[in-house]
């Protein structure tokens, strides 16, 4: 097992310093959201007004524009731009695949959320902590604030290595609690044992935003760079011990390159026919560099 | 480059056992190595596409066997080397390269050298044996050797001056049990080889001649050179002796030849011309220097157009006779070219039984009471008694005595005794050389006084009679004076005979310079016995380039299965 992230690791200056330039916005937000800096299509109450419409009953008196009714005889009241803030739930993959190997993906995987987190309290977004791995487990609840951001390095920290990776379980699991909608942002290899099919259908049924984080590394889509594997292997599944005994060929080296592709290419259009947003963080690589690619135009929109 | 030379039914059951081999191991369990990875999720949806090997499967990959299966059976036949025919009932093959002089002209011996390294490879490797018939016959490549090491050994080997020992190696070959009943003698070269020579090998031996070299060469070689006493009668001086020999096509004159004794000339007019073609040179000075003869024309055979020897170092020997010596002594003394009678000085001393003591080595007589035998020989020195005994016997020329008559004549038993002194002395009854007896008068008696002086002075000439293929022999003036064939002759080499011209330091420090060729290698015969012939294996012969065609095609095959199990078209 790869060593835990200790605190001091994980909560660095520089590479908080330079996330402070980025932003995250979703393209749609939903209802319900306290003020904050996210825009929404919603008219409301707010400063910065937008248009005029036609009274109905129900409307805030305090926006008719008498003015208007004075000349026109006609009730209309200010539509006013409605900003509002971000929930962002995190939702981290703590199977043991994730604390596998030399440089484990939970590494990547809880820098990219400690990322998230400080962009999204610096622009007055609540930020939730979550984890799964057979079970849903929540963390750190819903807070507001930058100086939050501390207590939830020291929650990341204390996220250690347990099972299996039962996404779809952990997805349902949290559409049964009554969060208020938001982005939820899942950071995980998704090698859930039952395939990537019940994973797209839970995630298909969640009223959340989503972001999907995949953790891949080197060895993934390129097996001959192991060196162990040569000749004939029985390899062990690190979570469910299931082992599957492979003679090591050229041929068979081919069939897992294009089965890995196609997972991959299957959850990149389930990706894109949800609208739900895909980004892969590669764990052997530095996260700041892709996360610097990410928000290429300063801001990640979901 | 085999392993092996194996029967075919030895090969036959190494191709079973291979392919029962090839054919378990193809069913063995595998032992897997095990690896944890982050999933099995994919590789289990590749596996199910070509399930791995199991304990036992069924018996799928026909192909894949089969190409193991001719790659190693094809290494299998190669390096096992297949013999078709046992050669202990086919025939064993005994090649011999003639490294005598009878090789030596121009690139004969390059030639048979060529034929045999081109002939040696088409045998068995256990059914062949090489041998060069030099100055000794050599196995210069063993049963079962590779051919490889051949030509380095042959590199090492130049004809030599000799005359061939091939007839000597025929006759001892079949002494040897470890040959079977059929062997076949392969001769490379131009040694002759006699009609008797052949007849004497046992049934079952065959021996031909497998040579182009063309048996004819010109050649003048000196054969013999030696030394005898000078027919003049001076001490200091001797008569040398040659004989040359040539090719029908080649004349000898005199005027060709150069002859040197010491640093000086020999002029042609003092080489007499004998019968036989034999020359004498008469009255050289014996000062021990070298003695000289070459023949100044070249010819095909270089070696044995010069011939040394070492002259014998005379020097009359000073002797001093006192006063009360018989004159028997005296005449002896007196009629002997060696000796020099001085006043006092001498290096030996002959004494009267009433004359002094001597500090030099002395021959003396005495009278019949002053000692109970004959002879009285005192020497110097820890040589056991036995060996002085005989040795003085043999150099005061004892045994040459009739010793019975004498004695019965003389009416005293005749014997020898010996004693350890500090002075090298002989001393004989005086009555026994006086006027009253006739020893004085026999043959014996200058031979003993003089091989007595010699004996005493330690200077015992000796002239070496050389001819190649010949013991070494010396004939002394002692010998010759004491028989009337003056060719008396002893051998000094012991049983060692010289085959070979050269060099040669005996064992007692005398030298003998000489290059000389025996007669028959001087001479090339007209026929050698043997003709020539084209080869015709006959025995077991391992078939060479096939294997190593084998041997590729097992490579190639062993490529082709690389690529395949690259390409994954291989289990």
């Amino acid at each position: 097992m790869a060593a835990q992230l200790t605190f001091e690791e994980l909560f660095d200056p520089e590479f908080l310093n330079a996330l402070e330039a980025f932003n995250l916005r979703i393209k749609r937000f939903l209802r319900q959201g306290r003020h904050g800096e996210q825009l929404t299509h919603d008219r409301g109450i707010g400063l910065e007004f937008k248009d005029f419409k036609q009274y109905v009953p129900g409307d805030d008196l305090r926006a008719v524009d008498w003015n208007i009714y004075r000349r026109l005889g006609r009730l209309f009241v200010h539509v006013f731009e409605e900003y509002q803030d971000l929930p962002l739930y995190l939702l981290v993959d703590r199977s043991k695949s994730m604390f596998l190997e030399e440089t484990p993906r939970v590494h990547a995987a809880l820098r990219s959320a400690l990322a998230l987190s400080s962009i999204a309290l610096s622009q007055h977004d609540v930020v939730g902590l979550l984890s799964f791995s057979d079970d849903l487990e929540m963390h750190a609840r819903p807070v507001v604030g930058r100086r939050q951001l501390t207590t939830l390095a020291h929650r990341m920290v204390e996220l250690t290595e347990q099972n299996g990776t039962q996404l779809s379980s952990a997805v349902r699991q949290l559409a049964l609690r009554k969060l208020r909608p938001g982005l939820l942002v899942v950071l995980s290899d998704f090698f859930d044992p039952d395939g990537l099919d019940p994973v797209m259908d839970a995630l298909k049924s969640c009223r959340h935003k989503m972001l999907l984080v995949q953790l891949v590394k080197d060895l993934d889509g390129d097996p001959n760079a192991n060196t162990e594997l040569v000749g004939d292997i029985r390899l062990v599944d690190c979570e469910t011990s299931s082992a599957v005994d492979v003679t090591i060929d050229p041929a068979v080296l081919a069939r897992y390159r294009r089965i890995y592709e196609e997972f991959n290419q299957q959850l990149t259009e389930f990706a894109s026919g949800q609208g739900i947003g895909l980004v892969r963080v590669n764990a052997d690589n530095d996260v700041l560099d892709q996360l610097g690619t990410l928000f290429e135009s300063r801001a990640l929109v979901v | 480059m085999n392993f092996l030379n194996l029967s075919p039914l030895a090969i036959g059951i190494g191709l079973l056992a291979i392919a029962g081999a090839l054919f378990l191991l193809q069913q063995l369990r595998i032992r897997y190595t095990e690896l944890p990875v982050a999933t099995t999720l994919f590789w289990a949806a590749a596996v199910r596409e070509a399930p791995v090997r199991v304990l036992r499967q069924r018996f799928r990959h026909l192909l894949a066997y089969l190409l193991v299966l001719l790659i190693c059976w094809l290494l299998w036949i190669g390096f096992g080397g297949p013999l078709f025919g046992d050669p202990r009932t086919s025939g064993f093959n005994i090649l011999v390269i003639d490294g005598s002089a009878h090789s030596a002209t121009a690139d004969a011996f390059e030639q048979s050298k060529r034929q045999l390294l081109g002939d040696v490879g088409k045998y068995g490797r256990d059914s062949r044996e090489v041998f060069l018939s030099g100055a000794q016959n050599v196995r210069i490549l063993a049963a079962g050797e590779e051919k490889l090491v051949l030509e380095r050994r042959l590199n090492e080997f130049d004809p030599v001056p000799g005359r061939s020992t091939i007839e000597e190696l025929l006759r001892i070959l079949p002494r040897n049990d470890n040959y079977p009943d059929q062997v076949n003698i392969v001769i490379y070269g131009r040694a002759p080889v006699s009609p008797e020579a052949l007849d004497r090998l046992p049934e079952g031996y065959s021996v031909s001649r497998r040579s182009e070299a063309d048996a004819a060469y010109a050649n003048r070689g000196i054969v013999a050179l030696g030394i005898g006493e000078a027919i003049s009668g001076d001490w200091d001086k001797v008569d040398v002796l040659f004989r040359i020999l040539a090719t029908e096509d080649l004349s000898i004159d005199v005027s060709d030849l150069v002859v040197k004794s010491g640093d000086r000339d020999v002029p042609a007019d003092d080489i007499e011309t004998l019968t036989n073609n034999e020359y004498r040179v008469r009255d050289v000075v014996a000062d021990g220097s070298i003695f000289e003869v070459r023949i100044q024309e070249p010819d095909d055979m270089e070696f044995d157009n010069v011939a040394q020897v070492s002259l014998p170092a005379k020097e009359r020997i000073q002797v001093t006779v006192g006063d009360g010596v018989p004159d028997s002594i005296t005449r002896a003394l007196e009629s002997d070219a060696g000796l020099e009678i001085v006043g006092s000085d001498g290096t030996v001393a002959v004494l009267g039984s009433d004359d002094p003591e001597s500090t030099v080595p002395y021959l003396r007589t005495v009278p019949l009471s002053a000692q109970d035998r004959a002879f009285l020989i005192g020497y110097t020195g820890d040589v056991d008694a036995n060996e002085a005994l005989h040795q003085s016997v043999a150099n005061l020329g004892l045994s040459q005595i009739d010793a019975v008559s004498l004695a019965t004549d003389f009416g005293h038993e005749i014997g020898v005794k010996l004693e350890v002194g500090d002075i090298q002395h002989v001393s004989i009854w005086e009555d026994l050389v006086g006027e009253q007896f006739n020893f004085k008068d026999s043959m014996s008696f200058p031979l003993f006084i003089s091989k007595a002086i010699r004996y005493l002075a330690n200077q015992d000439p000796w002239y070496a009679y050389l001819a190649a293929g010949r013991q070494p022999i010396e004939q002394t003036s002692g010998s010759s004076l004491a028989s009337t064939d003056l060719l008396a002759e002893y051998a000094v080499g012991a049983s060692y005979v010289r085959n070979e011209a050269g060099a040669l330091e005996l064992e007692d420090g005398n030298a003998l310079q000489v290059s000389l060729l025996d007669p028959s290698a001087a001479l090339p015969k007209g026929e050698l016995g043997l003709t020539g012939s084209s080869l015709e294996i006959t025995t077991s012969q391992s078939a060479w380039g096939l294997v190593t065609w084998l041997i590729l095609l097992a490579l190639v095959l062993l490529g082709l299965e690389w690529y395949l199990y690259q390409r994954g078209l291989m289990p």
